[in-house]
């Protein structure tokens, strides 16, 4: 009985709900803009009511002596240009009989008219200001936009030695101009749309158009204008909705802040995501290699270059098994390490009284949340925290005996490698690896090992990004593409684009060298 | 039949990933036990054997293609469907899900033996066979083209196995393989039985042959699996005759392993639990496949997904060494019988069946 009643319960909760939105949904088309000044500000009023930051400035204009009131969000606004460019000139600007009605005396570059007022509020929602003319059936909208915004700097997270220093900002447009000025070229295409239902956050496609595939464009195009989403506040979630496998534990697209990054991928035949109020650009679609090239890369030498790429993938492997590898060693496959170090081994272990796994987790545990603290903490904090859980883990535990020696050894390279990656969402996927590792070795293994790694190779080769292929060129196997995969070669050396990204076009322009 | 398993643009496979996959499913277990099996019969000549066995496996792919080409866009159940009815092609679909399922259990099972008696004696072998069933989920469930990749992935990450492996050669001795052929061709002919059944694998082409993207290097492509396995092959079995005295080596049931366990180096010692430990993935592969093809069979026979058959039959297989709890001498014994299965299915069988295409060709009513 009782479970009738929470069930009615529920459901009517529902339809309370979905009235709810379905009245959201319909908010009234209040049409297009009236002849009269006054019925227009009520219009506004009743738009934006409890809106203290909605500023209606009325005032006479010169030239015809029309009423006139200008509106716009402060704030939004950048207020010294509707002081000196707007106001002032529409106020005490002589009157000059030659110019018609409609030619305002506005120096700004960017001026529309409008006359849907659905239009006008998303107009001002954006920071652009508004103006109203008596008698005039219609309103223009200004661009003033000039929110308050950080400037622009280096990459946190990304950070690199040679390098741009300019990092992607909070404000679409700028990242745009960004990327507009690493590839100035009539290629780069960009296609605008709005997504969120209840908040607009506009959305920018960019790509070249001689380069990306039109089908993977259309593509991305499409899932995005399918998107059904309250309110878009980063590229992290946008992300999340537009991946071919959510219940993955990789990152199917790189989220990068900094434009070059951005502008390599582009002139790979890559597409770029930038959304508006994120720091960060998505690019689409990715294999698995892409997350293996630092930006450093390229512009170092390349034997350089090439070792950083193979410690790479070596301290990735480190970092997803060898806490798996030293807890099979120890307890399964004790024959398989030599006998001097089993000695030692040994020795240390005998003073631990927890098994392996236990022993590797706290560890694990203890590692991850020094890290995590110290990402919260401020900077001089953040390094205390570093030293005494260095010190905690390094010394004390040891000497207390609940871990032994190599087993902090083991963490600590762990915890060095799996940093090494230059992209974070990757290595954050690594370091969640270990732990199934880790559990399946205890209980198998170095057979639990090969198991894992046979299952994590499986996932990768059935993944996609955008349709395309997540392991390319490693499989299907590209042996051309190598020379940017494992190693990387000399820039003249690779003539052609990568086959594993399919683009328009094979050959890259003239890559010479002089002898 | 599922939509999945058509040969259509998203499961073609490359001209590697096709070599790879028929070499894949040859290369497995056999290859343990090979040498000493080899030499039962015929002694350190018992390697002219397999270069024998090559020429006969080499040839019977190549009709198998010359087959396939009768119906290239569709499997052998669609060329048997096509050439004689509806109910002969399900009968075929029976024998080739059966047999595929006897191949993939018969494998499965050794491998799991084979960990058992090296790595995990403690461990109960279904317990094994547990820790299998969710890669091999995955990877059936991925289709053809994921079982391809997979396959370059495991046999680029296992080459270096070869060069491990060729240190041995320091320990060798060239003088055992001397005399060449002391006691004549007979014994060598005779282990040719032997021989041609390790290549036993190469019958996927009736499979994999549709989902190729270009048809007209196929000849190509089994020519270079076969001989890839044959090279390989002659290596393993040449480096244990050379380690192992003549006499020494039918002593070894799994020769390789033996062998191995000799190399040390300081940093590691017992190098054969980590050789036969990355091995296992090469031997998954083997089976994994083998039970795709029986899948493939069953849900066109039977209706349901084919990923749910394959979820069923691993589970069965579990059950089936939880409950009938089978050592090596039932092993080896299944095996004895199943190769006979194995020398009609991928030797005879093509063979008869290209001989009565070639002789319906020739009337008006098939030449379509």
């Amino acid at each position: 009985m009782e479970f009738f009643l929470r069930l009615y319960k529920l459901l009517t909760h529902r339809q309370v709900v979905m009235l709810r939105q379905s009245r959201e949904d319909h908010t009234p088309d209040r049409g297009t803009v009236a002849a009269g000044l006054k019925e227009n500000l009520a219009v506004l009023q009743s738009i934006f009511s409890k809106a203290p930051d909605l500023i209606i400035r009325s005032f006479i204009y010169k030239q015809s002596g029309q009423r006139a009131a200008l509106v716009y969000l402060c704030g939004l606004v950048d207020k010294n240009s509707i002081n000196n460019n707007v106001l002032y000139q529409l106020m005490f600007e002589p009157i000059d009989e030659s110019q018609h009605m409609t030619n305002l005396p506005i120096t700004i570059g960017d001026l529309k008219s409008t006359q849907q007022w659905s239009q006008i509020e998303l107009m001002l929602l954006e920071g652009h200001s508004i103006l109203f003319l008596e008698g005039a059936e219609l309103a223009y909208s200004l661009d003033t936009q000039g929110w308050p915004q950080r400037a622009i700097s280096d990459s946190q997270i990304e950070a690199s030695l040679k390098g741009a220093h300019q990092g992607f900002i909070e404000s679409g447009w700028q990242n745009v101009a960004l990327l507009r000025r690493m590839l100035s070229t009539r290629e780069l295409k960009m296609i605008e749309l709005y997504v969120g239902s209840r908040v607009r956050c506009k959305v920018t496609i960019l790509y070249l158009e001689d380069l990306a595939l039109p089908e993977l464009v259309q593509e991305l195009h499409n899932r995005l204008m399918e998107l059904n989403i309250d309110c878009v506040l980063n590229t992290g979630e946008l992300t999340e909705y537009l991946e071919d496998r959510p219940f993955s534990l990789l990152p199917q697209f790189i989220t990068t802040e900094r434009p070059d990054t951005a502008a390599s991928q582009l002139l790979q035949g890559r597409i770029c995501v930038v959304v508006d109020r994120s720091s960060s650009v998505m690019i689409a679609p990715v294999g698995i290699a892409a997350f293996f090239q630092g930006v450093d890369d390229y512009s170092t030498r390349w034997p350089v270059a090439t070792f950083m790429r193979i410690l790479r993938f070596v301290a990735c492997f480190i970092a997803a098994f060898l806490p798996g590898i030293y807890i099979a060693c120890i307890s399964f496959n004790v024959e398989v390490i030599p006998l001097d170090l089993i000695l030692s081994i040994g020795q240390f272990r005998a003073a631990v009284p927890f098994p392996p796994l236990l022993e590797a987790l706290l560890m694990e545990l203890m590692l991850e949340m020094l890290r995590e603290a110290g990402v919260r903490l401020p900077a001089p904090v953040g390094q205390t925290v570093g030293i005494v859980g260095g010190i905690v883990i390094g010394q004390a535990a040891v000497q207390a005996g609940i871990v032994s020696n190599l087993m902090v050894v083991v963490v600590a390279s762990t915890a060095v490698a799996s940093f090494i990656l230059p992209n974070f969402d990757m290595a954050a996927a690594i370091r969640l690896i270990r732990f199934p590792v880790m559990f399946i070795a205890s209980m198998f293994g170095i057979i639990g090992i090969v198991a894992c790694f046979m299952t994590l190779i499986i996932h990768l080769v059935q993944l996609r990004s955008l349709g395309e292929s997540y392991s390319t060129p490693i499989a299907p196997v590209r042996i051309k593409d190598w020379k940017d995969v494992f190693i990387r070669m000399p820039l003249w050396s690779m003539k052609n684009r990568p086959d594993s990204i399919r683009s328009l076009q094979k050959t890259r322009i003239g890559p010479k060298r002089r002898l | 039949m599922d939509a999945a398993l058509k040969p259509s643009k998203s499961n073609r496979i490359t001209t590697l990933q096709f070599i790879l996959i028929i070499h894949s499913m040859q290369l497995g277990v056999g290859i343990i036990s090979m040498p000493k099996d080899v030499a039962d019969v015929s002694g350190t000549d018992g390697w002219i054997a397999i270069i024998l066995g090559w020429i006969l496996s080499t040839a019977a792919s190549l009709i198998i293609v010359q087959v396939m080409k009768k119906y290239p866009d569709g499997s052998i159940i669609d060329l048997i469907e096509h050439y004689f009815g509806k109910w002969i092609g399900k009968l075929a679909m029976a024998l080739f899900a059966v047999y595929f399922l006897l191949y993939a259990y018969l494998i499965f099972d050794r491998m799991v033996l084979l960990t058992q008696s090296w790595i995990m004696q403690q461990t109960q072998s279904w317990v094994l066979m547990l820790l299998f069933v969710i890669p091999a989920y995955m990877l059936i469930k991925g289709g053809v083209r994921d079982i391809g990749r997979f396959a370059e992935i495991t046999f680029f990450a296992s080459i270096w196995m070869v060069f491990v492996i060729s240190t041995l050669f320091k320990d060798g001795n060239w003088l055992h393989l001397l005399p060449v052929l002391k006691e004549g061709w007979l014994p060598v002919i005779r282990t040719v039985n032997t021989t041609i059944l390790s290549f036993l694998g190469f019958e996927c082409i009736f499979f994999i042959y549709p989902h190729l993207e270009k048809k007209q290097s196929a000849s190509k492509g089994v020519i270079i699996a076969n001989t890839l396995t044959m090279l390989i092959y002659l290596f393993i079995t040449i480096i244990c005759f050379l380690v192992f005295s003549p006499d020494e080596i039918t002593f070894f049931n799994d020769a390789v392993i033996s062998a191995v366990k000799i190399i040390e180096f300081r940093f590691i010692e017992r190098f054969d639990l980590l050789i036969l430990s990355i091995y296992l993935m090469v031997i998954a592969k083997t089976w994994i496949s083998a039970l795709f093809m029986s899948v493939y069979c069953t849900s066109r026979l039977i209706v349901g997904k084919y990923y749910v058959h394959a979820g069923i039959f691993l589970v069965a297989m579990v059950i089936t060494n939880y409950a009938l709890n089978t050592g090596w001498n039932e092993s080896i014994e299944a095996s004895g019988y199943f190769s006979k299965i194995g020398f009609a299915v991928a030797f005879i069988g093509p063979v008869c069946l290209w001989l009565v295409l070639l002789v319906m060709s020739q009337f008006k009513r098939w030449q379509t």
